[in-house]
């Protein structure tokens, strides 16, 4: 095998997977760079498809790190291609990003709006009501969200972004709500039942630093939220037992200190299993933890885990 | 599927073979008509077909194996079995996984909900930090 | 421990493929071979379903590291018997063609 389709094949995995949209700096540079180099030296290895899937790489990656020159000549030579195509959603949303990025942000409102019929199109138009200096004033950016849901309810990746705007903003249960709408269509999706239980989670501490009594039916109410996100991470494990972000939230729960106040109520049997259990998840997570994630790593990742 | 250079070896051994014993037999066959020879086939030709038949399935078996991926990071990254992939969900994830990804990738990164305005300023900023 | 096993179906699809492949290969070797052999009316069905089988256990014992579960949700079945008439069609292809060319007296 040899090094060309190597690379050919993680380029396009980058392409199709959208890794991209989540890259750092750096990454973005040294993606940037290694595909200038790919397209230059090795075309001929490609199929027109996997040319164009990776033209639109280069240009996400040219408008990201501001290269708009760039940007512009790939996006001509995708319009020579397919621009005649009137019904094209794809090649209308490079468009608009292209506009949007160039602070013509009127133009793009117009051209995204000009089929209500064109969904991709409209799900584009909502992040537009997002407030990009304060990314917790998003009332209206979920307003437009949720309008958009009624309209695609099985759009999956929507309800995702709903999930994560209301985790922005602390509305935990509502963003368990939205990934749990993800599972019904889709139950093995994994990092998924990572996300329920991580709100769940958040829920939690939320819960807690509010708690003024220790009421016992408080104390219960509580550790249902504890033992729903230490379900939902299990679940993730089952399905992929490599998904060490899951194992370490298991590893939290079963030693926070919460569950000091829990072992006075072991006469509720939900509690005594979970406390019985506890023991036994975190023994067992300890090891994994030890064996997926490098010591350097794992302060880094616990930081993540913070309620913000 | 993958050709790689031990495939290609094998098949060229195994057509030669059944090429030569093809001929062999075209000979025979011939003579036996002319000379009003009337015994089976030679056990040599017979052998030769029967080993270059399991040299070619052989070479089609060589075929199949895996590949490696390469991961995000730039690391190559082979799968734990050599030819077939696992079927059972929790194996079969752990490759996508150590490339840094996962089938579930659209719902994390949501392209079409990018933030570019966002995304460009951070780059600008990072640009402006390491000069 | 009794349990449901989450079955992955893209990996599921990608074994058939690669068992297709090697059987394709396979019954089409075979073929050229029955023809090399002139085999005539039983002999070379029989010769078909042995070498096939001979095929499949070397795909069997090789590919499959001795874990099948892993690797076909019913492995005899799906190894063994799955493929083995959808060949037999390329097999009789090449069996008559080549038996033709090494017959032919001219």
């Amino acid at each position: 095998m040899s090094d060309i389709t190597l690379l050919k094949n993680k380029l396009l995995l980058v392409a199709s997977s959208g890794a991209f949209a989540n890259f750092s700096p750096e990454q973005v540079k040294e993606y940037n760079d290694e595909l200038e180099h790919f397209l230059l030296v090795s075309t001929d290895s490609l199929d027109s498809i996997e040319l164009f899937n990776l033209y639109e790489l280069e240009f996400y990656l040219a408008l990201i790190s501001k290269n708009d020159i760039k940007a512009k000549s790939v996006l001509d030579r995708l319009l020579d291609q397919f621009g005649s195509n009137k019904k094209s959603q794809r090649i209308k949303l490079l468009q608009s990003l292209f506009l949007e990025a160039t602070g013509e942000r009127d133009q793009a409102t117009k051209l995204l709006e000009k089929n209500p019929d064109e969904m991709l199109l409209s799900r584009r138009l909502t992040t537009f009501s997002r407030n990009n200096d304060d990314e917790k004033d998003n009332e209206d950016y979920i307003y437009n969200l949720i309008f958009y849901l009624d309209l695609q309810p099985s759009d999956l990746v929507t309800w995702a972004e709903l999930g994560d705007e209301y985790s922005k903003i602390g509305h935990y249960d509502k963003a368990i709500f939205s990934f749990k709408e993800i599972l019904l269509q889709d139950p093995y999706a994994y990092p998924v039942f990572y996300k329920v239980a991580l709100n769940y989670y958040y829920n939690f501490l939320q819960e807690e630093k509010n708690l003024k009594t220790e009421r016992k039916d408080k104390l219960v109410e509580l550790s249902e939220l504890l033992i729903n996100a230490r379900d939902n991470a299990l679940r993730c494990i089952e399905i992929c037992d490599v998904y060490a972000k899951s194992w370490l939230l298991i590893y939290i729960i079963s030693t926070h200190k919460f569950n000091e106040k829990l072992s006075k109520l072991d006469s509720v049997k939900e509690i005594k299993d979970y406390l019985v259990t506890n023991e036994r998840l975190r023994k067992l997570s300890e090891i994994k933890i030890s064996e997926l994630i490098p010591e350097d790593e794992r302060a880094n990742v616990l930081a993540q885990l913070q309620l913000k | 599927m993958a050709t790689n250079s031990s495939t290609a070896a094998f098949y060229v051994v195994g057509l030669l073979l059944l090429i030569h014993s093809g001929y062999s037999s075209f000979e025979f066959h011939k003579l036996s008509i002319v000379s009003h020879y009337h015994g089976s086939l030679p056990i040599d030709i017979v052998l030769e077909t029967v080993i270059a038949i399991i040299i070619i399935v052989i070479g089609a078996i060589t075929s199949v194996s895996n590949t490696p991926v390469l991961s995000l990071k730039g690391e190559q990254i082979n799968s734990r079995s050599k030819f077939l992939k696992f079927i059972e969900m929790k194996d079969a994830v752990t490759v996508i996984e150590s490339i840094g990804l996962s089938d579930y990738e659209e719902l994390n990164t949501r392209v079409g909900f990018i933030n570019i305005i966002k995304k460009r300023r951070e780059y600008s900023e990072w640009l402006g930090q390491s000069t | 421990m009794a349990r449901d096993i989450i079955y992955y179906n893209p990996s599921i699809d990608a074994n058939k493929q690669k068992l297709q492949h090697v059987q394709d290969i396979a019954s089409l070797a075979l073929g050229v071979g029955a023809g090399v052999l002139t085999l005539e009316s039983a002999y070379g069905f029989i010769f078909y379903f042995v070498g096939l089988t001979v095929a499949n256990f070397l795909f069997y014992s090789i590919c499959c590291e001795n874990q099948p579960k892993k690797f076909f949700v019913k492995p005899l079945q799906d190894v063994y018997l799955a493929g083995i008439f959808t060949n037999i069609a390329g097999y009789i292809m090449m069996w008559c063609l080549v038996y033709a060319l090494v017959k032919s007296s001219s």
